[in-house]
Order: C-alpha cells, then sequence, then structure tokens
C-alpha cells in the first residue's frame, strides 16, 4: 500500500461524497428489498445504501452482463438487413461490492478480454467504476479465502473500504479509483499509521475466521487436471444434481450464454442471455447427438472448468470466487465445496 | 429503487410447488429474474423452469390485440366489439337451447378462475365448468381425504425433508415437482430411506433404498399388498381395522409379480417404524378412478399405521401446475361449487349469491372430455385444453368444430388460433392476483410489466365479458374479486385473517384440503367400482399373454412440453424441439435386453400389435424400463391410439420390421 494510496474520510461525510458521486453516474449498491431479500439495484440516495448486510444473492454480475442483454439491433428495408449495435454507455458506480464479487467481475474481465476481445462487454466494464467494502466479518457460507478473493483484496478494485470505528478506510486502487474522489478531496486525508495498523489488524481477524479450511482447490486440481477422478464419482455426484442450472447462473465467473432473437416493432434485437452448460440442451447438436449426454458428463464439465490447471492457466484463476452462493441456491447437493471435498477424498455420501 | 428497474415479488408460473421469485424489469421490459433468498418454500432455490420464468411473455408469440374471426380469418378489432361479438355468439347458442362450457385454468390466477366460474354458473347458468389438470389431482385428493380428512399441508415440503421414510409414487418428479424433489434429497441426504414406486427407474430411484416397479393400475394392488403387511407389522388393533378392506388384492399379475414380497415387507415395516414418514403421490397416470384407488390406499395405510398422527408426517397430494389446486378450490370443477361445496350446500349458494349478485346454477355438469362432444360453444381461460385430454387430435377436432370458442389468453396457443373470439390478457408476468400452492400457501402474483398491447388483466376481461352477458356487479380490481372470494370460500378467509403480515407475498396457508363430505360420499363408491374394473382391465391384459407378451403403458397425466410456457421460452423448449424434430412420429420405450433378445436396436422402428389394432413406431431403448413392458409418454398417446384406443394400457406384441 503506497501512503497515497491509503486514505480515510469520516464515516458522516460519506453520504455527502457518495451523493457527490451519484450527480456523476448512477449509483449501484447493495439495498435491502422486501422481506429482508438484498439486492444491488441503483439507488437514488445514499441512505438507500446497505453497509451491514448478507450478501445478495443475485451477483452484481448482471450490471455488467445482463440475463438478457441487448447486442445488436437488426431491421430490413425490403432485401437489405441493417445491424445497429445496441451500446450501453451508462456510467456506473458499483458501491460496496463485496470482495468476492469484485473478483469474480475481474475474471469476467479477463475472459471477455483476450482471445476474442467482446466490445459489448468491455465497454461496460469501461464506464464502470468498483468500490468495494472489505469483508471484516465473513460470511458464513463463504470461503473466499481458499480463491484469494476475499475477505480483503490486495489489487483488482478501484477503491477499497474497510469500516473502522468512526472513519472509512479507503484504498485507491486504480485511476479510475483516484477520479472517484475529484471534487471530495477536502473530505479524504492520508491514513494515519494507526489507521492502517487497525485496517491490517481488522484483515488478520477477517483471515483467522477461517481457522479450518472447507475447499481445498490444490490438491482438487490435481486430480481433476490429470484425469483421476473416478468415473464412477461424477456418476454418484451426478445423481445429486437436480440440473436446474442456478450454480453457473448464479456465480460470480460464470458466462455461459444463447444468443436469441426478439421481435421489437418492426424489426428485431439480437439478445445474448444466461445460460447454463449444466442444462443437457446447452450442447446438444442439430442432429440429436450430445457431448454430454448425462449429468455425469456436464458435471464434470463444470468442475473441469473451473478447477482444472488447464483452465486456471487459461483464465489466471479458478473460476471460482467462494462466496458460497451455489450452497444456497443448489437444488440437490452439489455445491463447490462438497464436490471439491469429494474429489479431494475420492467419495461421495450425498 | 430507482425508475427504469424493479424487481417484483412473485409466485413460479409452472408447478405447484409456489417457488418465490423476482421478475426483473428494466425499462418496462422483462430482463430477468432472481430466486428469494427467503421465501419460506423455495429459500433461493428455483428449478430450470423458475430461472426462466420471464422467458415466454418476454419471447414467447403473444396476442396483444383483440380478435375476431371473419371468414376463416383473425381480425383485429377494438375491445368493445369483441366483447360484444363473443356475448352475441354465446347468447345465440343459448337461445337455440344449446349448452355452453367454461374451462378455467391451472395456469390462471384464484380470481381469474372464480370470475370464470363466476361467468359459467352465474351468467351462462351452466355446470359445464372444469380446468385441465384438475382431474387427475382431484383423484389423488378424493382418496386421500376418504381416509384422512385431517392431513395438514401447509409445511409438507419442510416436513417431507425431515422424515425418515418416503414412499413416493412418481413419474419423475425431479422433473414435475422439482422443489419436491429437493426436500426428498435433503431427507435422503439425512438418512431417510426413499421407496420410489413407478413403471421406471428415475432420478429419485437413483437415490431410493428401494425401488418398487409397478404400472398404472397396479398402484392400488400394491398399495393393499403394502395395507396387508402393514396389518401384520403393527400391533395396534385399530391397524388392523380395515385397511385392506374394500381393496382389491387378488391374484394381480402384472405389477405386483415384479415386486418380491420381502422388498414389499421392508419397505412396510419401515415405514411403519418410522416416527415420521411421508407419502408422496403425483399424478402419474391420467386414468382418474386407478388414481384416487391408489391415494385411497395409501391414505388407508398413512391412517392405519396411525403415521399420519405423528407430527411432521405427511401425505402430500401433488397438483399438477401451479394453480391447479386453487382452480379446483375456486369451483371450477362440474362437481361443486366454489371452496369444494357441495352443490347442495345452501349456505355456499347463498354467499355465492350474495358476492355475485346474482342466481346460479347449481347442477352438475360434464367434465373437459364429456364437453368437448357436447358443447356448441366454449370459453377457455389460459390453456390449450387437447394438450390435457385422452386424445389431443381428437381434442383438437372437437375444438374446430365448436359453433363458438372464445379464448382468452396471453399466448397464440393452437386453441387460440381456432378461436372464434381471442381476448388478449396479460401472463403471469403481467398480472396481479393469488394462487394457491399445493401445500394451501396463498400467494400474491404480481404484475411486473404492463400487458402488450392491447391486452388487459384476466379479471378485468371476464368482468367485461360477464357485463356484456348481462352480469351487473364489476370489480376494480383483482385484490377486489378476492374480497369476494374471501366471502365466498370461508377457508380462505380465515387463512388470510390469522396471519398479520404478508411474508414473502403469503396471504395465508389453508390448514388441510378443501372438501365436502357428502361429495365425498356421493363419489366414492363409484371409484371403488371403477378401482375393481380398471384392475380387472389389468388382468385381462396380462393373462392374455399368449401372443401378447408385453405390457404396453401410457405414463404420465400432463406433460410441460407443449404448453405455452415452456414451448413459449426459448431455454425451455430446446429438448422438446429437438425431440419432436428427431422423432416426430413419436417412439415408445422399452428395455435393452428384450430389445437385444428381438434384434431391435435404439430408434429401429417396429410393428406394436394389441387385440385392438397395431402401429409401427420408433422404439428408443432404456436399462430403466422394467422387462416386460414398454412405455408410452402421455405426449405420444395419439401415434399409439390405434393399439391402446383410448385405453392407458394394453397387452402387446412387438416384432422387428
Ligand atoms: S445448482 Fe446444484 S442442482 Fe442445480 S445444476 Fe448446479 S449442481 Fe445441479
Ligand atoms: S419447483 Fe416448481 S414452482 Fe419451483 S421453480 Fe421449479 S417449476 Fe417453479
Amino acid at each position: 500500500m503506497r501512503p497515497d494510496d491509503a486514505l480515510s474520510i469520516a464515516r458522516e461525510d460519506l453520504p455527502e461524497w457518495l451523493a457527490l458521486l451519484g450527480t456523476r453516474a448512477q449509483m449501484i449498491a447493495p439495498t435491502s428489498g422486501p422481506h429482508g431479500d438484498v439486492f444491488y439495484s441503483p439507488v437514488s440516495s445514499p441512505d438507500e445504501i446497505l453497509w451491514e448486510f448478507e450478501n445478495s444473492l443475485q451477483p452484481p454480475k448482471r450490471f455488467l452482463l445482463p440475463q438478457t442483454d441487448p447486442l445488436v439491433k437488426i431491421h430490413s428495408d425490403g432485401g437489405r438487413f441493417h445491424l445497429e449495435p445496441v451500446c450501453d454507455d451508462r456510467r456506473q458506480i458499483l458501491v460496496n461490492l463485496r470482495s468476492c464479487d469484485l473478483k469474480g467481475l475481474l475474471y469476467l474481465e479477463r475472459v471477455h478480454t483476450y482471445d476474442l476481445p467482446d466490445p459489448s462487454y468491455l465497454r461496460r466494464s469501461e464506464n464502470r467504476s468498483l468500490v468495494s467494502l472489505a469483508c471484516t466479518e465473513p460470511c458464513p457460507p463463504g470461503f473466499c479465502i481458499c480463491c484469494d478473493a476475499g475477505p480483503f483484496l490486495r489489487h483488482g478494485f478501484d477503491l477499497q473500504m474497510t469500516m473502522l470505528s468512526d472513519r472509512m478506510f479507503v484504498e485507491v486502487g486504480s485511476d479510475k479509483g483516484r477520479s472517484l474522489l475529484e471534487g471530495a478531496e477536502s473530505m479524504f486525508r492520508p491514513a494515519t499509521p494507526d489507521e492502517i495498523a487497525k485496517r491490517e489488524a481488522l484483515e488478520a481477524a477477517a483471515r483467522d475466521h477461517f481457522k479450518t479450511e472447507t475447499c481445498h482447490f490444490g490438491s482438487a486440481m490435481r486430480r481433476i487436471s490429470t484425469g483421476r477422478v473416478a468415473e464412477e464419482l461424477w456418476e454418484a455426484m451426478g445423481d445429486w444434481c437436480l440440473e436446474c442450472g442456478g450454480c453457473t447462473l448464479i456465480c460470480p465467473t460464470c458466462y455461459c450464454f444463447s444468443v436469441k432473437d426478439r421481435r421489437v416493432d418492426e424489426g428485431w434485437v439480437r439478445c445474448r442471455t444466461w445460460d447454463s452448460c449444466q442444462y443437457a440442451a446447452f450442447t446438444l447438436e442439430a442432429s440429436g447427438h450430445n457431448p454430454r449426454p448425462g449429468r455425469k458428463d456436464r458435471m464434470k464439465r463444470r468442475f473441469f472448468h473451473k478447477v482444472s490447471a488447464q483452465y486456471y492457466q487459461r483464465d489466471g484463476d479458478v473460476g471460482c470466487v467462494g462466496c458460497g452462493r451455489c450452497i444456497k441456491v443448489c437444488m440437490g447437493t452439489t455445491n463447490m465445496p462438497a464436490v471439491v471435498e469429494a474429489i479431494r477424498k475420492g467419495e461421495w455420501h450425498g | 429503487m430507482e425508475a427504469g428497474e424493479a424487481n417484483v415479488l412473485t409466485v413460479c408460473p409452472f408447478c405447484a410447488c409456489g417457488c418465490g421469485l423476482y421478475l426483473q424489469q428494466v425499462d418496462a421490459v422483462l430482463t430477468g429474474v432472481t430466486p428469494s433468498e427467503h421465501h419460506p418454500v423455495s429459500r433461493g432455490r428455483l428449478c430450470t423452469r423458475g430461472w426462466a420464468a420471464h422467458e415466454a411473455s418476454l419471447w414467447g408469440h403473444r396476442l396483444t390485440r383483440p380478435l375476431v374471426r371473419h371468414g376463416g380469418i383473425h381480425e383485429p378489432t377494438d375491445w368493445h366489439t369483441a366483447l360484444r361479438h363473443a356475448a352475441n355468439l354465446l347468447t345465440d347458442i343459448l337461445a337455440s337451447g344449446s349448452s355452453i362450457g367454461v374451462l378455467g385454468s391451472g395456469r390462471a390466477t384464484n380470481e381469474e378462475n372464480f370470475l370464470a366460474v363466476r361467468l359459467a354458473r352465474g351468467a351462462l347458468r351452466t355446470g359445464h365448468v372444469d380446468s385441465c389438470t384438475r382431474a387427475s389431482y382431484q383423484a389423488l385428493l378424493a382418496g386421500v381425504s376418504e381416509s384422512a380428512s385431517a392431513c395438514n399441508l401447509d409445511s409438507a415440503l419442510k416436513d417431507t425433508a425431515h422424515c425418515e421414510v418416503i414412499l413416493l409414487l412418481e413419474g419423475d418428479i425431479a422433473d414435475t415437482h422439482p422443489q419436491a424433489a429437493h426436500a426428498i434429497m435433503k431427507a435422503v441426504q439425512r438418512g431417510a430411506r426413499l421407496v420410489t414406486m413407478g413403471p421406471v427407474k428415475t432420478r429419485m430411484s437413483r437415490l431410493a433404498w428401494l425401488h418398487l416397479p409397478f404400472v398404472p393400475g397396479g398402484e392400488s394392488a400394491v398399495a393393499a399388498k403394502f395395507a396387508s403387511v402393514a396389518e401384520r407389522a403393527t400391533s395396534d388393533n385399530r391397524a388392523a381395522d380395515g385397511m385392506a378392506a374394500n381393496l382389491p388384492v387378488g391374484s394381480l399379475p402384472a405389477s405386483t409379480h415384479l415386486i418380491s414380497s420381502a422388498q414389499l415387507q421392508r419397505a412396510v415395516e419401515a415405514y411403519t417404524r418410522a416416527s415420521r414418514a411421508a407419502i408422496v403421490l403425483a399424478p402419474t397416470s391420467a386414468a382418474a378412478p386407478w388414481l384416487r384407488a391408489i391415494a385411497t390406499a395409501f391414505a388407508r395405510l398413512a391412517a392405519g399405521t396411525r403415521q399420519l398422527q405423528r407430527p411432521g408426517s405427511v401425505l402430500l397430494p401433488l397438483p399438477c401446475r401451479s394453480n391447479t389446486r386453487g382452480a379446483l378450490e375456486m369451483g371450477a370443477a362440474p362437481h361443486c361449487l366454489p371452496g369444494c361445496r357441495a352443490l347442495t350446500d345452501d349456505a355456499a349458494r347463498s354467499r355465492l349469491l350474495r358476492v355475485w349478485g346474482s342466481e346460479l346454477a347449481a347442477e352438475r355438469g360434464l367434465d373437459i372430455e364429456a364437453m368437448l362432444s357436447e358443447v356448441r360453444g366454449l370459453i377457455v381461460l389460459a390453456d390449450d385444453p387437447p394438450l390435457a385430454l385422452t386424445s389431443e387430435e381428437a381434442g383438437r377436432r372437437a375444438l374446430s368444430k365448436l359453433e363458438c370458442l372464445i379464448v382468452l389468453d396471453a399466448f397464440a396457443t393452437p386453441t387460440a388460433e381456432l378461436s372464434h373470439v381471442a381476448l388478449p390478457i396479460g401472463s403471469s408476468a403481467e398480472t396481479d392476483g393469488t394462487v394457491t400452492s399445493m401445500e394451501g400457501r396463498i400467494q400474491e402474483v404480481r404484475a411486473c410489466t404492463p400487458p402488450p398491447g392491447e391486452a388487459r388483466p384476466g379479471w378485468w376481461v371476464l368482468n367485461e365479458l360477464a357485463a356484456a352477458l348481462g352480469m351487473s356487479k364489476t370489480h376494480e380490481s383483482a385484490q377486489d374479486v378476492f374480497h369476494d372470494i374471501l366471502v365466498a370460500v370461508p377457508e380462505y378467509a380465515s387463512a388470510v385473517s390469522s396471519e398479520e403480515s404478508t411474508p414473502h407475498g403469503c396471504l395465508g396457508v389453508l390448514p388441510g384440503i378443501l372438501g365436502d363430505p357428502q361429495a365425498k360420499v356421493a363419489e366414492s363408491a363409484g371409484a371403488r367400482d371403477s378401482s375393481r374394473e380398471a384392475l380387472a382391465a389389468l388382468r385381462t391384459a396380462v393373462d392374455g399373454t399368449v401372443g401378447f407378451p408385453f405390457l404396453l403403458v401410457q405414463v404420465g397425466s400432463f406433460e410441460w412440453e407443449d404448453d405455452a410456457l415452456v414451448a413459449f421460452s426459448p431455454t425451455l423448449s430446446r429438448d422438446h424441439r429437438s425431440r419432436s424434430r428427431l422423432w416426430p412420429d413419436g417412439y415408445v420405450q422399452m428395455n435393452t435386453g428384450d430389445a437385444d433378445r428381438l434384434g431391435i436396436r435404439d430408434g429401429w422402428r417396429a410393428r406394436i400389435t394389441s387385440d385392438r389394432g397395431e402401429v409401427v413406431i420408433p422404439v428408443r431403448l432404456c436399462e430403466d424400463v422394467e422387462p416386460a413392458m414398454m412405455l408410452v409418454p402421455f405426449a405420444f398417446r395419439d401415434q399409439l391410439e390405434p393399439v391402446l384406443k383410448c385405453e392407458v394400457m394394453a397387452a402387446v406384441n412387438v416384432e422387428r420390421i
């Protein structure tokens, strides 16, 4: 942490700063939805923002990769088709992202950048600023520590905030982040050595929460990458999946999609929509052949992408940020920690 | 929340589990779904369908303007003209002395169903009112309530997840009722013993402690065997008290010979000894009398072993669709009034008089199958009835012969295409109202986006149609209709008033199954007889094994694939579209070993002959089908018609060609 990258702001000044940011861009923040469900959604006032909350079930991924994402408008004038890209140029500041979710967005940024850059995704991401709130009290289902995705981040954020008792500790991680302080310089001051020490202590305490590890990617990765997971084990685990697709739809790093055209007025809009590799029809070919016909085949595919060394090298990380959402949404019982443990131990008991 | 984007809590429109979800819209266009983490039923979990709950409304072929058929062609028109035209057609039919029927729907809200029933019994003065998925559910209910009227369903799924033994009668519950499958999975994970019962090994059978193979029509025999073994297994005298009485136990070759007595003994002993146990009954067959017999038998088993009195034990009949239960309870049935009241119930009639503002027809009407051959006019609410009929093709033919077919739907279904007047209504994503889940949760459905084009909420259209037919009272909102429901159905009123707030849109939970004892007694004798008949037919089929060594069985009573909500969802329709492209002539399933012996390979065509006729059809091989059995998916029942002749099974011979 460079000294000029560590700042702090009085907690009572936060609303004023955030209100100022709200005049420059749309503010997306965790809000309290009906009946205790938490949503990341647009806020019009800093009062709506939650500071202590159970992370939302739906990750903020949808602000970069919506479930239904219009890409191209298509219309025809008689014989010719005209294509017009749909551009989402809205400036958005995502505030109070959890570390794992921010890490998920970095992963998505990478997969949409290399090989074949995805202009629609990248344009959005260019217009988003990511402000995380470090997890001083890790959430119960989370295992971010196994994925190097929390509870605190070392880089990748535009700003990372840590709640101290009466001040908010703010780390600047990028130029984009620094620009969020413009016009509010008077509210911020360099962090004191004491504040820096407190922040470090909070991180150490948060890491301490994870005493007993739940997820051992390393040994699972060795087995998966070298094909040393017995077919019978995949089959046994496949029996406990109800193919809802929830694990992938809700996953901060999953990005499988379909493309569909929707009739609008006199033309069409070509949309990218979320899809799941856990659906049998995802890989169904026109001939009727399906390279992944069984649940075990699809489950193997999911974990190979998420945990194998091959993909680790390609994507730069495991495809899991330890948010624990797949534990909550799974219609069956085959969530990430359970499967990783089964692979490590070579046995599955439901 | 800023304008331009909203997450609206509502109920999943597909099956009867009643999962809670948020529909999401941006700039008044549906964009997606978020599960509700704290919803008491779904707790953040949705199945594939739930995750695609926005798709049909967004991508589907929608009805957006009232359409009136002129010279065989649908022409768009305004609401006033369409409603007047519809009312004229209906009045002409009545004036000619012919009859009209009305179909409610398990895809529509309680409010819409209640108004559809008002339209039938109030405005048109007819008892011909029904809904597509009622019969199979009601058969289960009637059987269950004969022996176990006090059965509590209010937290059935949660309780099931904590049961020690679960008897599951299913087709493929992982597909038909995934949230129930999840509850069972959780129980198995905790160590419960699962006994699956059905003609084919399913996804749940793979987790089962025991799989008892049997065919539709054989369930009651199996249940009777259960009951008699249970009599021996329990020392409780009350248990022995007539449990197996009135059940056809005789020599039952087809299904029971598949199950060894030892297996049965183990299942029953486990069920009897469990400190809490569940019986979950899915509508696995289109043969209602059989379903009723099974349900009766299992209810007797539950009551006789006193399992039902144990806290946390469950006896759960499963309705097919999100509001199959509500539609029945709103009175969309030919034999009862709203609230499942007997037609002769004076108190119920006077309550209806009060809220409908009109006298009502309290005669017993025709059910959906009979209606299609008898009536000249039909009003269909949010459904494509042939999909649920004994023969889809015959159903479509009957619809096309009607003098007047009026369809209220959000989607351009094949039935809407045949209509004389098509009235566009909001889909489940565009409608306010309530639905009643399998557990009796009365939950709010909320509009997330406005209906497209000229489409209007279903309650509004039903009101206007009733008004055009002379009903005076109208409603201002869906809530207004709900207030009438509370007056008409006291159980709904007490369930609702007992809840102070409405967490997760749940207005209240009905304590048990609604039902009138009178109606039950009146119907039960007949049902037992038909169960005997059904078993006799089974015996004949199988006794005549000379020349007919296979038992061909049609399974299921409803399939999602052609339903508008699935067919119009790009994600959900993929498998089905591919299946109908690859198998345009349908298929039957056969045990792999049997096929080997006959030299039949997967996908080859075979000649299937019964004493009624023959067909040539592709055969698909499947290890999970029992030997000597062949299965006909419900969707392909028409293709097997020459062999089945509208029955659900036949003894057949199979030849390779
Ligand atoms: S969430 Fe669970 S049940 Fe659903 S697809 Fe994923 S592993 Fe299977
Ligand atoms: S289990 Fe039923 S109610 Fe729940 S999401 Fe699936 S289809 Fe909808």
